[in-house]
């Protein structure tokens, strides 16, 4: 087979092409690792804390006392911190420690409720 | 010179004769206990799997039995309380498993050559570190990726081609989860296969002119094809076999088979995992005859390409 210029441009176009393809093919590993990491702990690290490490997986409630509703609405809230008072007609109270809301309310009593953790 | 006398000599040869022979007694039982807990499990998993079809199961007062044709050739997973079918699941998995391996493949073989002959040694280290993360990473948190990043491409490619999809659960979804999972199987085996290979080939490929890149492309990779065959055998076998990823993002569709790469899909696997845990009686035994089809097709699946291979050898390919 002859040599010519052309040829060997053609030969070193596609020997450019073949290891361009192969450079590319093993960018998807790094991509996909990163993204993945990236991923993760976007989406975790605002979660954690020492609290999340070392205490129970679901937060436990404790119903330390419960009365009549029959003074709903007269009630003032004593704002004492981390204790939580429902309003009258509430009953299932649960505490959503990673959010710190509260997510339901239903009860025909006034219930005064503390997270286990805390008592 | 020290001699020894001879009883002692005798007597040392028989105590090591005798830990010779109790070495091979524990390794024979060993070898025994791992064959014996396979051979269990496959009975297992035959004898549950087998019943449906065999025995009556009382659901609601009436009995019913599942009928094995129905089951293998039906094209909707469950019809009244009995109607179990996995003729649609089957394509969708083997449709599936052939996707994924069509994208693992070159993937895989290009990242190997890169780590092994393209690039400088740190690089390569690096390359293959990741690769190693890559393949040590549990199935939930790919499965958990896949349900938050790999739906949304998904859904908007699918919007691209104004396609419905749901919310990105889809064929398309599970094979890039699952290539993503197999690659580093796969490109590990081609790593060792590819640095196995003799460097004579490079040395006699350069001298008869050949370039760097047509020595790496057209002599390395086809001197490690047996390497690599073996890696595509067990990135397959990944594939056809991985169940908490696909379920996530697979969107369990009841009917099909679904072609569609973004509809909906279900697999072997993803009918066997999902609501498990609910399952009782002919729900739960119904899975068991599914694992016995997932079986007979990783086997089958690896006896094709065991052929395959060996056809190819034969060809001087």
């Amino acid at each position: 087979m002859k040599v010519t210029e052309r040829s060997l441009k053609q030969r070193k176009a596609k020997d450019i092409s073949r290891d361009s393809i192969a450079y590319l093919f093993s960018l998807f590993g790094v991509l996909i690792l990163a993204l993945i990491i990236f991923f993760v702990f976007d989406k975790g690290h605002e979660y954690l804390s020492w609290e999340f490490l070392t205490s129970d997986y679901y937060t436990t409630n404790t119903t330390v006392s419960y009365g009549n509703s029959t003074s709903a609405g007269t009630f003032e809230n004593p704002n004492i911190e981390n204790v939580y008072f429902l309003p009258a007609g509430v009953s299932d109270l649960k505490m959503d420690t990673t959010m710190r809301r509260i997510q339901s309310f239903k009860s025909p009593m006034s219930i005064r409720t503390l997270r286990s953790t805390i008592s | 010179m020290r001699y020894l006398d001879r009883d002692k000599c005798f007597k040392k040869a028989e105590i090591n004769a005798k830990a010779d022979r109790f070495v091979r007694y524990l390794l024979f039982f060993i070898a025994f206990l791992a064959s014996v807990s396979i051979l269990f499990v496959i009975a297992f998993i035959f004898i549950k799997g087998i019943k449906p079809f065999v025995s009556e199961y009382e659901i609601q007062g009436e009995k019913y039995r599942v009928s094995f044709f129905s089951f293998l050739f039906g094209n909707t997973w469950l019809t009244g309380n009995s109607g179990y079918s996995i003729g649609f699941i089957i394509i969708n998995t083997i449709y599936i498993a052939i996707l994924t391996m069509l994208l693992t493949a070159p993937i895989s073989i290009f990242t190997a050559l890169v780590i092994v002959r393209m690039t400088p040694k740190p690089l390569s280290a690096t390359l293959n570190t990741i690769i190693e993360i890559l393949a040590s990473i549990p199935s939930v948190i790919y499965g958990m990726f896949g349900l938050g990043v790999v739906t949304n491409w998904a859904k908007n490619i699918s919007d691209l081609f104004n396609y419905q999809s749901a919310g990105g659960l889809s064929t398309f979804t599970v094979v890039l989860v699952l290539t993503m999972m197999s690659v580093p199987t796969v490109t590990m085996l081609s790593i060792t296969s590819l640095k196995a290979v003799n460097p004579n080939l490079e040395k006699g490929s350069l001298a008869l002119g050949a370039s760097r890149s047509e020595t790496n492309f057209k002599v390395i990779i086809p001197a490690a094809k047996s390497g690599i065959f073996s890696g595509l055998i067990l990135g397959l076998s990944r594939a056809l076999g991985e169940a908490t990823a696909v379920s996530m993002v697979a969107g369990n569709r009841l009917s099909g088979p679904s072609y569609n790469i973004f509809s909906t899909t279900r697999t072997l696997t993803s009918t066997m995992l999902s609501g498990i845990s609910e399952a009782s009686g002919l729900n739960y035994d119904i899975r068991f005859s599914v694992g016995i089809m997932l079986i007979f097709i990783i086997i089958f699946f690896n006896l094709l390409l065991r052929l395959f291979k060996k056809r190819l050898e034969k060809r001087g390919l």
